[in-house]
């Protein structure tokens, strides 16, 4: 007998079943359903690392049609119900029964999901490159000429320049703490220049280098400019 | 207490739970599987049980550097293997960390990385007959039968991954390997038509099937190999570690690369979570310490006892 290895074919993927492609249980949530979805999009994104070697980026988009196809059902009540029904998963009968949590409040969080839902890459996500996970793409301000002059010219940073120059660049304050392990809370004290808040002289110069770095500024510039660490 | 050695090997094998065995590997080198075995030594040691640490990274052993104990060299694997040391337990050394015992191939002969195949089942059929809690097994780069049968053996399989492409890729080649070696029941006929398949070469035009794929299919026309196939990959307990974490992008790859499991191989592959990088590894290696010794207070070793702990508590389910 001879076994012959079955040949792919792109319109028939496998694992149909929605609750499976997205690696929920048919109980899922709302919730569940939205974490699983933005799970699986990242997980099979264009250039994911997670599968390389495994599958071409053809096969990639169509994985993510799927995933798309099987989240447009399941976030949407009314078809979900119907594909429940369909699947066995819900006894008609009991449809009445089925309690929908929070729906209100996951609305909101659904949609602006959706919005990074298309497969193509937007520009601003591509800038940061295909591996960084921004589910809300940092948006650049417009090009500000005099805020550029002031940033290459300036010899004094008090925290609110630098505050203007991190959200001209689009930076959100989270993200710089994301990287550099700095609390949020001294992050926002240098921005306030909140003297009563701000940690050790000893610290806070290794902390505001590494903040100027984050937002594209030369650190020691910053740190020599910085009114808290030159008073002494 | 401590049975001396030898004393064990009398003893009725039912009266003597059997260890529980732990095999950390993965394709690539330089990933931290020694890292993580000791550590995970280390964690298993701090939690009351007893450990016998294994070094079958063959030819390339290094799980005493990680431990960060000078072996003395009196006996090794080597001794065991061609015969010099009768019973297994005489080989495992009592380091300096309580209830850590290691067998190192730090003396190990140079022709190690060649053992035989009677060699090879002989150390499978006595690792369970170490007097001890938890082995665990520190195994080499690459995808020989030896690796891949020594972590077959174990009760947990640990992969350990780094966030970059060759290890990723690295990942996926041992995963497949570990998967085919694995179906013990199906007929070597569909092993082999599974090999081909996964083996395929993209840029030839045929397109590389999956292992899902093929489940499914043989689920249409054989019902009854595809029941065996399901069997064999449900009895592997596999677990992904993401270690050398540095952008906080990279936590997801754990949770990405188990979706990807579970569509490609159709197998579920567990994931235990991930350890940042840290240059204190490094000076810890150097100073000849354990990492998590040295620095109990650490994320890391937080992190390393959790994964151990939850383990732990998989094998008492």
């Amino acid at each position: 007998m001879t076994i012959e290895a079955p040949e792919r074919s792109m319109t028939d993927p496998v694992m149909k079943d929605y609750y499976a492609l997205l690696r929920i249980t048919p109980d899922a949530s709302k919730l569940d359903i939205i974490s699983a979805y933005r799970r699986a999009k990242l997980a099979f994104r264009k250039d994911s690392l997670a599968v390389y070697s495994l599958y071409d980026e053809e096969e990639l988009s169509a994985i993510r049609r799927q995933i798309d196809k099987a989240y447009a059902v399941l976030s949407n009540r009314d078809k979900r119900l119907t594909y429940d029904v369909q699947h066995g998963y819900v006894p008609e009968a009991g449809l009445m029964d089925r309690v929908w949590p929070d729906e209100e409040e996951l609305l909101a969080e659904s949609e602006a999901l959706s919005e990074e839902a298309p497969d193509e890459p937007s520009a601003a996500n591509q800038e940061v490159g295909s591996n960084v996970v921004r589910l809300h793409p940092a948006k650049k301000r417009d090009y500000d000429p005099d805020l550029e002059r002031r940033m290459q010219t300036a010899e004094v940073f008090p925290g609110m320049l630098l505050r203007e120059i991190r959200e001209y660049r689009g930076i959100d304050l989270q993200s710089v703490a994301d990287h550099t392990r700095i609390s949020m809370s001294y992050l926002q004290a240098i921005e306030d220049e909140d003297i009563s808040a701000l940690p050790a002289r000893v610290y806070l110069k290794g902390y505001v280098g590494q903040y100027a770095a984050e937002i594209g500024l030369e650190p020691h510039r910053v740190v020599q400019g910085y009114y808290p660490l030159s008073e002494e | 207490m401590h049975l001396t050695a030898g004393n064990t090997a009398e003893k009725p094998s039912a009266e003597v739970a059997r260890p529980r065995i732990w095999a950390v590997g993965g394709g690539k080198g330089g990933v931290g599987k020694s890292f993580i075995s000791a550590s995970m030594g280390v964690a298993l040691a701090k939690a009351g049980k007893r450990v016998v640490l294994v070094d079958l990274d063959l030819g390339g052993a290094n799980l005493h550097t990680s431990l960060g104990v000078s072996p003395d060299g009196n006996s090794t694997l080597s001794d065991y293997l061609n015969g010099k040391v009768r019973d297994i337990n005489q080989v495992a050394e009592q380091t300096e960390i309580e209830r850590i015992r290691l067998i190192s191939g730090a003396a190990d002969s140079l022709d190690i990385a060649n053992i035989k195949y009677f060699q090879k089942t002989k150390l499978l059929r006595n690792l369970a007959k170490l007097d001890t809690d938890y082995v665990i097994l520190d195994l080499g780069a690459g995808t020989s039968y030896n690796t891949l049968d020594f972590f077959l053996e174990a009760d947990h399989g640990l992969i350990s991954v780094t966030p970059d492409p060759s290890s990723v890729e690295n990942t996926y080649r041992f995963l497949k390997c570990v998967f085919i070696r694995s179906l013990r029941s199906v007929p070597k006929q569909v092993r082999e038509t599974i090999l081909q398949m996964m083996a395929k070469n993209r840029k030839a035009g045929a397109r590389a099937g999956s292992l899902a794929d093929f489940i499914e299919e043989m689920a249409r026309i054989k019902p009854k190999i595809a029941d065996m196939l399901r069997r064999d990959l449900d009895n592997l307990k596999l677990h992904i570690i993401v270690n050398q974490v540095l952008e906080p992008s990279d936590t997801e790859l754990g949770r990405a690369m188990q979706m990807a499991c579970s569509r490609y191989f159709s197998t579920r592959v567990g994931y235990l979570g991930f350890l940042h990088h840290d240059t204190l590894v490094l000076k810890a290696l150097q100073q000849h310490r354990t990492f998590l010794s040295t620095f109990p207070q650490s994320r890391l070793t937080v992190n390393i006892d959790a994964m151990v702990a939850s383990l732990m508590a998989q094998d008492d389910d």
